[in-house]
């Protein structure tokens, strides 16, 4: 934890704290030699008044003594005692202020002698006078005992001042050269002190320089990931498709304006803390369904998935889901594609087709009818009137095949024919169908034949598997040649039976084979029969036989025939 | 042998003319009833029980099936023979029919020859 404050700055900043610390002590101690330079200078001082206190004292006297030698007058003793008793004043003084050096007790033992001299002649005089001998006090006086021992004294105390003075002179050379010394010292301290804060400045400026920067790239950040957010919201609200991203305690994480429509919100209503209103969530519980099995990562679908929405509308929605294991506890990413409007179209259409089918028999009810009738009166008709008559009914029956084969081709692209396949014997099936065709056959001349056929039973729709022969085998009747055989075989492959349809006529030309199982395409013929087709029977065949779990194809040789089969699967093998 | 009396409801009129021109030839006596309302009332009538009645699905103002099970509904009724015209081509409707009691059913456009032998098999079984 401490190492990170284990940085330069941190040191600098140490450093320069010692070096004040520094500066702080050599201003003490210079604080303190000043303060020693001054008690010194004035016990120095002190010491010299003493000694002039002396000087002067020792002057009283004096001239106290021969005052009163020359005059006899006793207001001359006056000095005489005040100066003796300054005298013993100053000397005390003097001891007492007196350092404790050889050279002092050296000059101390000169000056005492030369004082105490001095005093004592003084006091001879005064004492001679005193005792009535004024002569001898003149004549001691004149002796210069006194004298002398006074101008000692004046030259000890003047050479005590001249060395005190010394003294203070040198110590004061002394002190301002330590200060003179120190003054680099401190000199380069401050500088040093503010270097450092210098730097300390210029890095705490850097650095908010920087973090100036970071903050300034940060926002365009922000600003950046909010203009991607803006433009993701733009896009998945732009879409018509409910999109939201939900996470494992069921809140909304995103959502788009087509989801909100539903339940008559805003996205951010869906998002909010509070999330959407218990009706809300009732409405959209269709498209919520199913969420924890995505969280793996795994992708599911869901086809037709219903809710009514907040205007008591009908919706249908294909539904995928993905989870999204990076953006939060278990979240799900829904889609629903909203395919409403196709269904609805498609129910629309299925209306559509049955009341069209309807509308379309009951006209083509009494077309046959009528023709029908006309025709069973045959015998009261003239012959022409017959031949009309039969191109009526054939036609009637045409356009009645038309519409059976567009309604039967309607509902197997929608899904919706619907199968009742029984378990039948195939050679039942395939002979019922030969025999419902020799009613065509035989007036072309042609003969259908059943080869051979295996044992077996398929699981079919017994009508619809006859649409299927009739089909080709009306085609191959139809292209066959007069005299011609349709021959018609039944073969295992495995667990399936394959039928085939052979005919002899001309083959299916290269150009119309890919063609072949379209709508409404026929080959080019200029054969009569091959007119009266409505060109959907193969495309049904195909559509009914793959419903049925088979499949379907052909063989062709020009000029050599065509055949057909289709595949089925087996139930069971009897024998 | 007296002529069998049978009860046509339908609506087309061609289709109408067609079919009792049909039975007709072929010594019915037919009662048309032309639209769902008249058709009802005559069921819920006290008029003689026909021999067989011929009807359509789709009717306006009632629906076939709605009446057919208000005649079937009826004890004089309840055993007359009952044959529906239908276009509808889905099976959902001819089997609802056949449930609800109708005895047979012929899509249209349908074969004269077929209705025929339809309505006879019907008469034969309900002697």
């Amino acid at each position: 934890m401490l190492t990170k404050f284990a940085n330069r700055y941190n040191f600098a900043f140490l450093a320069a704290l010692f070096l004040l610390g520094v500066l702080y002590v050599e201003g003490r101690r210079t604080e303190n030699n000043l303060r020693a330079a001054n008690a010194d200078a004035s016990r120095t001082m002190a010491r010299v008044s003493a000694s002039q206190n002396i000087l002067s004292a020792l002057q009283d006297i004096e001239t106290g003594a021969r005052g009163f030698v020359i005059t006899g007058r006793q207001e001359f003793l006056d000095p005489f005692y005040a100066g003796s008793s300054r005298l013993h004043v100053a000397r005390e003084s003097l001891m007492r202020t007196l350092p404790d050096d050889a050279w002092y007790q050296r000059w101390l033992a000169r000056l005492e002698p030369a004082i105490q001299t001095r005093v004592q002649a003084g006091e001879a005089v005064v004492a001679a006078v005193q005792a009535g001998r004024p002569d001898e006090g003149a004549r001691l006086v004149k002796s210069n005992v006194g004298r002398r021992a006074m101008d000692e004294v004046r030259r000890f105390i003047s050479e005590f001042q001249w060395h005190e003075q010394r003294a203070l002179q040198a110590r004061n050379a002394g002190i301002i050269d330590q200060t003179t010394r120190t003054r680099a010292l401190r000199l380069a301290l401050l500088v040093a002190a503010g270097v450092l804060l210098l730097t300390a400045v210029l890095a705490i400026n850097f650095h908010m320089e920087k973090r100036r920067r970071l903050l300034i790239r940060a926002r365009e950040g922000e600003a950046r990931e909010r203009r991607q957010y803006e433009f993701l919201r733009t896009i998945i609200d732009t879409d018509e498709n409910p999109i939201f991203v939900r996470d494992g305690h069921g809140r909304f994480i995103l959502s788009n304006r087509a989801l909100g429509d539903l339940v008559d919100c805003t996205p951010d209503d869906l998002e909010s803390e509070a999330g959407p209103s218990a009706e809300s969530l009732a409405i959209l519980q269709p498209l919520l369904a199913n969420d924890p099995e995505a969280h793996a990562g795994a992708v599911r679908r869901q086809d037709a998935v219903q809710l009514i929405d907040a205007a008591w509308q009908p919706r249908w929605f294909q539904v995928v889901k993905r989870g999204l294991p990076n953006e939060g506890t278990a979240a799900v990413l829904t889609v629903a594609v909203d395919i409403s409007q196709r269904m609805r179209a498609e129910r629309l259409k299925d209306d559509f087709v049955s009341t069209v089918s309807h509308e379309l028999r009951t006209p083509l009810t009494s077309v046959r009818g009528a023709v029908d009738l006309l025709g069973s009166m045959a015998k009261d008709l003239p012959a022409d009137a017959v031949a009309l008559i039969e191109i009526a009914k054939k036609n009637a029956e045409r356009l009645l095949r038309l519409i059976n084969d567009l309604l039967d081709l309607q509902k197997l692209e929608a899904g919706q024919l619907k199968l009742f396949p029984a378990p039948h014997a195939l050679r039942t099936l395939l002979e019922s169908s030969i025999h419902a065709h020799e009613g065509y056959a035989v007036p072309l001349s042609v003969s259908v034949q059943l080869q051979t056929v295996p044992d077996v039973i398929v699981d079919v729709d017994a009508d619809r598997f006859a649409q299927i022969m009739a089909n080709l085998l009306s085609n191959a009747i139809k292209h066959s040649p007069a005299t011609g055989a349709v021959v018609v075989n039944a073969e295992c492959i495995g667990h399936s039976v394959k039928i085939s349809v052979r005919d002899h006529g001309r083959g299916i030309p290269k150009d119309f084979r890919p063609h072949v199982f379209e709508r409404f395409t026929q080959a080019e013929s200029n054969d009569a029969r091959s007119k009266g087709g409505t060109g959907l029977g193969l495309a049904i065949a195909k559509s009914m036989v793959e419903q049925m779990g088979g499949s379907i194809g052909f063989e062709t040789a020009e000029g050599l025939g065509s055949t057909f089969h289709i595949v089925l699967p087996v139930k069971e093998r009897i024998g | 042998m007296s002529d069998k009396s049978v009860l046509l409801i339908e609506d087309e009129e061609d289709v109408a003319f067609i079919i009792r021109f049909l039975l007709e030839r072929n010594g019915f006596a037919v009662e048309h009833a032309a639209e769902g309302r008249t058709a009802m009332a005559r069921l819920r009538g006290d008029g003689p029980v026909p021999d067989l009645v011929l009807m359509d699905v789709m009717l306006p103002f009632h629906d076939g099936l709605e009446m057919l099970e208000i005649l079937r509904g009826r004890t004089a009724w309840a055993d007359v023979p009952v044959l529906m015209l239908t276009a509808k081509a889905r099976e959902v409707d001819i089997v609802r029919a056949l449930e609800l009691g109708a005895d047979d059913y012929v899509t249209k456009p349908f074969l004269a020859d077929e209705l025929l032998a339809r309505i006879r098999r019907l008469l034969r079984r309900s002697r």
